[in-house]
């Protein structure tokens, strides 16, 4: 078990980047139609930069093997139920699920309180986006981590799925961050089912054998 | 113990450390019955004596505390402030009782939230923490205090300057890096190493994050770039939480290999941090047994540096180019903005300087009847989030000076001295308190001296003091001052003799010069101004104050004739040559804008989203249009206009988010500023709107956005916030009776409060508009709960907004 831990534990996100493309792309940039003047390109740089110091990239990962399994839920032999069609339906070949839960950290999101407050509201917006990059380019990141993990034993993934996707309920979300563990990095739901910090993903990943049945989605 | 004790011990051995305190506890799972581990100490002490005593018994030499955690800020959260000097005294006496041979190190760690501008804390507030803690630790018999697992270095410094104010002993201060060699907040090594060596720690270090392996690599470059001792505390890898438990992957055995590395490189203090065990520090023990110190002996190097780079002034070309135009001083414009707190000709001054070649940029916001202090504290930590050079803090103002100093993220040069006796016993406690260089004019309280010989008496007076404050002699610049050559023939000589002279006298002690008070009176300042830049590089110039958007390649034979006196015709011949030509080295920007009428200024302004001069430029219109009662109506119309293009813009994804809110921001300060001038305030709206996010929902951008873009068109705009009850809603409606209510929720779980909020509308019988908005919503569901609009963004919410009012589109 330990050495199986060990061979995923070489990678690190630790240089997560937030990429000047993708921040104008979440900010409603088209190229080639949206015009840039010097002023707004030199402060989504500023900003950008600013976000990549504030950032605290943070993962818990879990994992378990698929027990028992019926069209309206699955059941991990940790004894952990997901009710929900779509998830079963998604995971019907796989024998093993990951569950992730990534965030980074709450100093973006203060920072983006403190802009409001001072009414630098282009600021605010810019540094939200740069957090959502970065949240989306972790999950990226461990799932791809992961994914080359489990194709050298010559395994596929489905693609990732969440709480609030389909008829998996959102208010679910809680149960599946306890068993990630994600309170350790940080991560709880508020009374509305919000993830806390805001810039924050919690997801499952399905695992299955290269020569199960194609109908599974796969990345 | 006492710092000359402790350095000798570590001059004539290895020390050792201990490993990790906090992932032991949780390995043993003794965390579950206490708030925070340093609860430890009083409410089970037996079981942290247990970690230290594992930790003798390994072989260490240094013991930390646990009190790891024990900022104010922590203690209140967990209701244990009445408890601290209990827990402290707890913690550091049971080490005691376990041995007398050990030595007892207090421990400082981050307060968990960063210091502004990154985050809300401010300086003083952090230094105030840090100085309850070094306080009981002083008070509890600490033998010395390690700072560590720091990873901003602006709270490196709080935490340094308060403990050494509390603490006469030795002090380690370690910061917490990436395999990249930087900080999370972008912090390099080197940056490090020159603000810990400025601010007088005794050992500095590195701990926490990664792996032994690769915190080897980085210590290698700290042991070749400090003679200060240095520790060396690396994680057993880094950590990684699967299945609910934290798994640090380093094996006893990588662990020492890599510290013995760290060793042979010339670290002086090894231990463990996350994930260690007492058996890797028994086992470090057994190698290191009877290892002496590797002598280091770099060549010292002086820096400047900010948050994430430093300079090495001996490499660098000279001169330095200090960047002057961030003074208020003969511009008008500049003043008046300085006098509303508005910075940002100050900022755009920062960027285009350091675009031009500034290395330096000298920060002066001395306006007559302003909070200089606040000012220049806001002016420095704005210009260091824009750009990453040093900054010079120029302010006669002393609590300006030291607030600034203060929330200097790297090392700053300060502006000024003078041989001023008493100005010298006040600032220069500050230089060396906070490590700063200082610019010394040799000038003194009877005015400027003709001669080299008395400006180099002066510096010799300055040098006195400078010695007695113990303050390091490259960390001074001398001024032998700029006098105009057309008031005195001999003044350029004067100061390049004294210049040369200083060479020979203090060669540690670099030179600065304010060039362009040469040219003083005569044509063509240029000229004279670059040929006496070359002349004084020849004389040993380090530092230049100058406009660097100007031409510096300039060296003309008639300019040095004048500058070294070379004949009694020599500014005669310099006169009738430049004096009818109109060369122009300037590069200063042409701003065709000035030829057209304000309000098609404004209007370009608001479709730019240019604020520079709006104030002035409405001021103007209505200035203008004195004799015109409809003025404000002309005014309206033409930010509407203008807003309106930019909607269509924004429409047809010419436009994205942050041009519309610029241009937004634009249009409210125009507004702002009319009804201020006119004195008009509810005459001049044209309605108001309730915003809010629903109930449960605490998502507030897409609002705020919103409500800049109401503001903009001149509406009021009354913003309840996030996670609004809809009986409060309702109840502000009634009060107030505006045009609409504008809803916002993020998510379909807040969605429904949204039809909540129409229920009560139609209850109370009020005739308020409902329009809904957010990113789970849909123009569908808003029918379906019966609202009377949707905007998917906040253009389409004006669109909306002004038909309900019947407003005609222009």
């Amino acid at each position: 078990m330990f050495c199986y831990h060990k061979r995923m534990l070489k990678y690190n996100f630790n240089n997560i980047s937030i990429s000047y493309d993708e921040l104008l792309k979440r900010l409603g940039y088209i190229q080639n139609k949206t015009y840039l003047t010097k002023k707004i390109l030199t402060l989504i740089e500023d900003i950008r930069l600013l976000a990549l110091k504030i950032i605290h990239p943070k993962c818990s990962l879990a994992y378990a093997n698929l027990l028992k399994f019926s069209k309206t839920s699955i059941m991990l032999d940790n004894g952990y139920v997901i009710t929900s069609c779509d998830v079963s339906k998604l995971f019907q070949h796989c024998f093993k699920i990951y569950g992730i839960a990534v965030t980074i950290g709450i100093d973006l999101e203060k920072k983006v309180h403190d802009f409001i407050v001072k009414r630098e509201l282009v600021n605010a917006v810019i540094l939200d986006a740069a957090g959502s990059v970065a949240v989306e380019n972790l999950i990226v990141n461990i799932h791809s981590q992961i994914k080359h993990y489990e194709n050298i034993n010559n395994n596929l993934l489905t693609k990732r799925y969440s709480p609030g996707y389909g008829d998996w309920l959102l208010k679910r979300n809680e149960a599946l961050l306890n068993w990630i563990g994600a309170r350790e990095i940080g991560i709880y739901v508020n009374k509305s089912y919000q993830m806390l910090p805001e810039k924050s993903i919690s997801a499952i990943l399905g695992v299955n054998k290269k020569n199960m049945s194609l109908s599974t989605k796969r990345i | 113990m006492d710092k000359k004790t402790f350095l000798n011990i570590i001059s004539s051995r290895v020390l050792l450390m201990d490993g990790a305190t906090g992932t032991e506890l949780q390995r043993k799972k003794y965390l579950d019955n206490v708030k925070i581990p340093e609860e430890l100490n009083i409410k089970f002490p037996e079981k942290i004596k247990e970690i230290y005593n594992s930790y003798i018994q390994a072989g260490s030499n240094i013991i930390l505390a646990n009190t790891f955690g024990l900022n104010p800020m922590k203690l209140k959260e967990s209701n244990l402030l009445e408890k601290a000097d209990a827990i402290f005294e707890a913690g550091i006496s049971i080490i005691r009782t376990l041995s007398s041979d050990v030595i007892v190190a207090g421990d400082i760690s981050s307060l968990g939230v960063y210091i502004e501008p990154l985050g809300t804390l401010s300086f003083n507030e952090a230094y105030k923490s840090f100085s309850f803690q070094a306080s009981l630790l002083n008070k509890y018999g600490v033998d010395i205090i390690v700072i560590e697992t720091i990873t901003e270095i602006k709270e490196l410094k709080a935490a340094i300057l308060a403990t050494k104010d509390n603490f006469d002993g030795p002090i380690i201060a370690q910061m917490t890096f990436l395999q990249d060699g930087t900080t999370v907040t972008g912090t390099d090594l080197q940056s490090f190493i020159v603000m810990a060596e400025s601010l007088g720690v005794d050992v500095l270090g590195l701990n926490c994050s990664i792996g032994s392996r690769d915190l080897a690599k980085l210590i290698k470059f700290v042991c070749a770039n400090t003679n200060l001792p240095i520790s060396f505390k690396p994680n057993a890898g880094m950590p990684i939480l699967i299945n609910n438990e934290t798994i640090f992957p380093e094996s006893k055995n990588e662990f020492v290999e890599s510290s013995l590395k760290a060793y042979s490189y010339g670290v002086n203090i090894l231990g463990g941090c996350c994930g260690t065990t007492p058996d890797f520090i028994l086992e470090l023990s057994k190698r290191l047994k009877n290892k002496r110190p590797i002598i280091r002996n770099n060549k010292s190097k002086y820096f400047l540096s900010t948050r994430t780079l430093s300079f090495d002034i001996s490499s660098l070309k000279k001169p330095i180019f200090v960047g002057e135009r961030i003074n208020p001083t003969n511009r008008k414009k500049l003043q008046l903005e300085l006098s509303q707190n508005n910075l940002s000709s100050i900022i755009y001054e920062a960027r285009t300087q350091v675009k031009s070649g500034a290395q330096v940029l000298d920060v002066n916001v001395g306006v007559p009847n302003i909070d200089e202090v606040k000012l220049l504290k806001n002016a420095v930590n704005k210009i260091q989030e824009m750009v990453s050079v040093p900054i010079c803090i120029d302010s006669s103002n002393i609590l300006a000076l030291e607030e600034a100093m203060k929330n200097c993220a790297g090392k700053p040069i300060i502006n000024s001295v003078n041989g001023d006796i008493s100005k010298l016993n006040t600032i220069l406690p500050l230089i060396k308190r906070y490590g700063a260089m200082v610019i010394a004019l040799t000038t003194d309280e009877h005015g400027i001296p003709k001669t080299s010989e008395e400006r180099l008496q002066i510096a010799g007076n300055i040098i006195k003091l400078v010695d007695k404050y113990k303050i390091n002699r490259h960390n001074v610049i001398f001024d032998y001052l700029v006098l105009a050559i057309s008031a005195s023939k001999t003044q350029a000589l004067e100061t390049l003799h004294a210049m040369k002279l200083s060479k020979q006298l203090y060669p540690e002690c670099s030179l600065i010069l304010g060039i362009s008070n040469i040219s003083f009176g005569l044509p063509s300042r240029q000229i004279l101004n670059s040929t006496f830049l070359k002349m004084a590089i020849e004389s040993g110039l380090d530092f230049a104050i100058l406009d660097p958007y100007t031409d510096w390649s300039i060296d003309n034979i008639l300019a040095r004739n004048l500058l070294l006196n070379k004949s009694e015709n020599a500014i005669l011949q310099y006169m009738q040559s430049f004096n009818k030509q109109h060369v122009e080295y300037n590069l200063a920007k042409t701003n065709g804008s000035k030829h057209l009428s304000p309000n098609t200024q404004l209007y370009n302004a608001i479709i730019y989203g240019d604020d520079d001069g709006i104030i002035d430029l409405i001021q103007q219109i209505i200035t203008n249009n004195s004799g015109d009662c409809n003025h404000f109506q002309k005014i309206s119309s033409c930010i509407i206009n203008a807003l309106n293009v930019v909607g269509e813009r924004f429409a047809s994804r010419q436009y994205f988010l942050p041009q519309i809110i610029m241009s937004a921001k634009v249009a409210q300060l125009a507004f702002a500023t009319v009804k201020n001038i006119l004195k008009k305030d509810t005459i001049l709206s044209l309605g108001t709107i309730i915003i809010a996010t629903v109930k449960g929902d605490i998502h507030d951008i897409g609002k705020n956005i919103v409500g800049a873009v109401f503001e903009s068109y001149g509406f009021d705009v009354i913003d309840m916030g996030i996670n609004v009850d809809p009986y409060s809603i309702i109840k502000k409606a009634k009060q107030i009776n505006p045009i609409a209510i504008g809803l916002s929720a993020l998510m379909t779980t807040t969605m429904p409060e949204m039809k909540t909020v129409i229920h009560l509308r139609n209850l109370s019988q009020i005739k308020t508009k409902v329009i809904i908005g957010g990113a789970a919503v849909t123009k569908q569901y808003s029918i379906d709960i019966g609202a009377d609009a949707y905007a998917k963004d906040a253009m389409e919410a004006v669109i909306h907004i002004k038909s309900f009012m019947k407003i005609p589109k222009k």
